[in-house]
């Protein structure tokens, strides 16, 4: 007993003692789950808790994750999967707890170091991107050491560490990828920035053995008020004698009140996880579901942006992108209409998209989605109403099929309160796992509020599809969902 | 072993009591890649940071009411941090550009300044002071938001005229 209050004595003078220059914040995230899994209404409990600590010109980092058990909420589970193959595939979800991130940085006018988890990047990550997607449980984080000074006319970053592998197999489950890297940027005249970078990136492929993968790569940048311009060009050579390139380029000039942009890429055997090449395209979409991003594909993206005046936005945008015998495509269409006033404001969106895959798989997919969203204030409330009428056709060796989507969401915000309701529903039949049956509705609501100043609270209940989802006054991506979520976040 | 985690909780609550709400400084490049320091703003005045990326409306929605904030208060600097991935910056240039919005647009790639005030969601508007205390913190944007971003602002501006008149008193 006297152990722990000499213990807490010397916690409290300590604090006490740095409190002047000491700062600690963090966030503590927990999630209470309630998912409908078909054969049973699963419960899941995580708390993600971060906490940083701040001294002069250090700053000190934790992670701690607790799931009881892990959701896997990209785990997809239907109506046609037998009792035991869902039994199954929920075994895979297991308690787990473990510390998620911890590093040191120190931060001066020209120089930031850090050791310990981090993500990275280098130019417009075509080169390397090394990061951490919540939404997505994306993550390809870095353990190790990072320095980067920056002065007026250059800067450096100097970084190696390691990667988790991402092979699923369990004698992988260890097992990590190396990666070196070193990039430059010079600053010789004004507004534009030569760079080169060299990036060694070692593929774990069996216990202590490697393919080692190099990539050289080089960059350009100019900024001025009436044009931007960027241009980047990598290539890569590895232990099989694969070579890859990848060249991305893009500009931007501004012409009163015409914004005009146009954008290509070219990539060649560059499908690896440390790259996160740019798409090309409005929708963000790859060439075709079942074709690896940066393979072998090609694509230009053009688009006018007219602004006459404070109140009014017209955008048009168009992509086309294919593989090299152009049996592989895929076209994408955005127009986007917004009127402002004071007090409400229209916004009329229509997209196209369309994908064929006559290279390894002999099919052909289009999505047409017009929308339409009113926002305005009742007696100081915001009130948000939104309707789609998405109409999808897909055309496989096993038939044609077409079905809509016709989505409504209304959102309005009380005091402290804000709700949001959603409905879609399926008209026609579909193929596609991610869809539903014809007649199939999708209902959920959500109320959210903040309490103490500091802990913002969320429940949602219902069903919803997946993707970008913005209720009230929040987006996120959110994978498919049938069930009960309530989730608290506390900061401090 | 009990005894090692009684220690830790309730030295983990001693220190979510003591913490307080002060801003760290930070370093982040700007539109024309010239690295931006949050102190050199917090000597001006009150400082918006606005968080937010291409992909999210509601943020987009919100930088045009920030935009005339930044431009009505003297003592009011706007910055807004893009959160969008590096592959979708030269989108979050053209939006701010195109836009001709005035305050500072600084990029956050490796997310540092996120993490370091603790974002989960966006868009996440904070409100610092002179003395780099957060005096607000808000998750979301909907219409009419501003007005509570407006209050903030006018409520300091007195505050800060007060103290004016105390010290002038005290001199005199």
């Amino acid at each position: 007993m006297r152990k722990i209050f000499f213990a807490l004595l010397v916690i409290i003078f300590a604090v006490n003692f740095l409190h002047s220059e000491l700062n600690f914040s963090g966030v503590d995230k927990r999630k209470f789950v309630n998912v409908n899994r078909i054969i049973e209404n699963r419960n899941y409990f995580v708390d993600k808790l971060q906490v940083q600590a701040l001294y002069n010109q250090f700053r000190m980092g934790l992670k701690f994750d607790y799931y009881k058990p892990h959701f896997d909420k990209f785990l997809l589970i239907t109506n046609d999967m037998g009792d035991d193959t869902i039994e199954l595939a929920l075994e895979s979800e297991e308690d787990e707890y473990y510390f998620d991130e911890y590093y040191l940085q120190y931060e001066s006018d020209n120089w930031f170091v850090q050791a310990g988890t981090y993500e990275a990047v280098i130019g417009s990550g075509i080169v390397l991107h090394n990061f951490y997607d919540d939404d997505f449980e994306l993550d390809s984080r870095l353990i190790g050491g990072y320095v980067n000074p920056v002065y007026d006319r250059w800067q450096i970053q100097l970084f190696s560490g390691f990667m988790e592998s991402d092979n699923p197999a369990p004698a992988f489950e260890d097992e990590y990828d190396q990666i070196g890297a070193f990039d430059i940027d010079l600053n010789i005249v004004n507004n534009i920035t030569f760079g080169g970078s060299y990036v060694l990136h070692r593929e774990v492929i069996a216990k202590d053995e490697f393919n080692d993968r190099t990539i050289y790569a080089g960059k350009l940048n100019f900024s001025s008020s009436p044009l931007d311009f960027q241009t980047e060009y990598a290539t890569s050579n590895d232990d099989n004698e694969v070579t890859g390139t990848a060249f991305y380029s893009n500009f931007t000039s501004y012409i009163g009140k015409f914004t005009l942009m146009g954008a290509y890429k070219n990539y060649e055997n560059f499908n690896v996880r440390i790259s996160d090449l740019p798409m090309v395209n409005h929708a963000g979409q790859q060439l075709e579901h079942s074709w690896d991003t940066g393979k072998d594909e090609e694509g230009l993206m053009g688009e006018i942006r007219f602004l006459p005046n404070y109140e009014n936005e017209f955008v048009i945008n168009y992509a086309e992108g294919w593989n090299n015998n152009s049996k592989v495509r895929l076209s994408n269409l955005y127009s986007e209409f917004k009127h402002n006033f004071e007090e409400w404001s229209i916004e009329a969106e229509f997209e196209l998209l369309e994908q064929l895959n006559k290279e390894d798989a002999n099919m052909w997919y289009q999505e047409i989605t017009p929308k339409l969203t009113f926002d305005f204030l009742i007696k100081n409330s915001p009130v948000l109403l939104k309707a789609e009428y998405q109409y999808k056709e897909e055309d496989k060796i096993t038939g044609n099929h077409s079905h809509f989507e016709p989505r409504v969401q209304t959102d309005i915000a009380i005091g402290n309160y804000s709700l949001s309701v959603a409905v879609e529903n399926q008209i026609g039949e579909s193929e596609s796992a991610e869809d539903g049956d014809d007649g199939e509705y999708w209902i959920g609501g959500e109320i959210a509020t903040t309490i103490f100043n500091n802990t913002d609270v969320r429940l949602f209940y219902g069903k919803e599809k997946g993707g970008v989802v913005c209720r009230n006054g929040v987006c996120k991506n959110q994978a498919e969902f049938d069930g009960l979520r309530l989730s608290v976040t506390t900061t401090f | 072993m009990k005894n090692i985690f009684a220690i830790l909780l309730i030295a983990f609550l001693f220190i979510q009591l003591t913490a307080f709400e002060k801003a760290g400084d930070f370093k982040l490049e700007n539109l024309e890649g010239k690295q931006i320091k949050l102190s050199d703003f917090q000597k001006e005045g009150l400082v918006i940071l606005d968080f937010w990326a291409t992909w999210c409306v509601p943020c987009k929605n919100g930088l045009p009411k920030l935009n005339e904030l930044h431009e009505k208060y003297d003592s009011v600097n706007v910055i807004a941090i893009n959160t969008d991935k590096p592959r979708k910056k030269s989108a979050a240039v053209s939006h701010i550009k195109s836009n001709k919005f005035k305050f500072q647009t600084l990029f956050d790639p490796k997310k540092v300044v996120q993490k370091q005030f603790n974002i989960t969601s966006i868009p996440h508007t904070i409100i610092i002071d002179q003395d780099g205390m957060i005096i607000y913190d808000h998750t979301g944007y909907q219409r009419g938001d501003e007005k509570h971003y407006e209050e903030v602002i006018i409520k300091w501006l007195k505050e800060q005229e007060t103290k004016k008149l105390e010290t002038e008193v005290q001199q005199n």
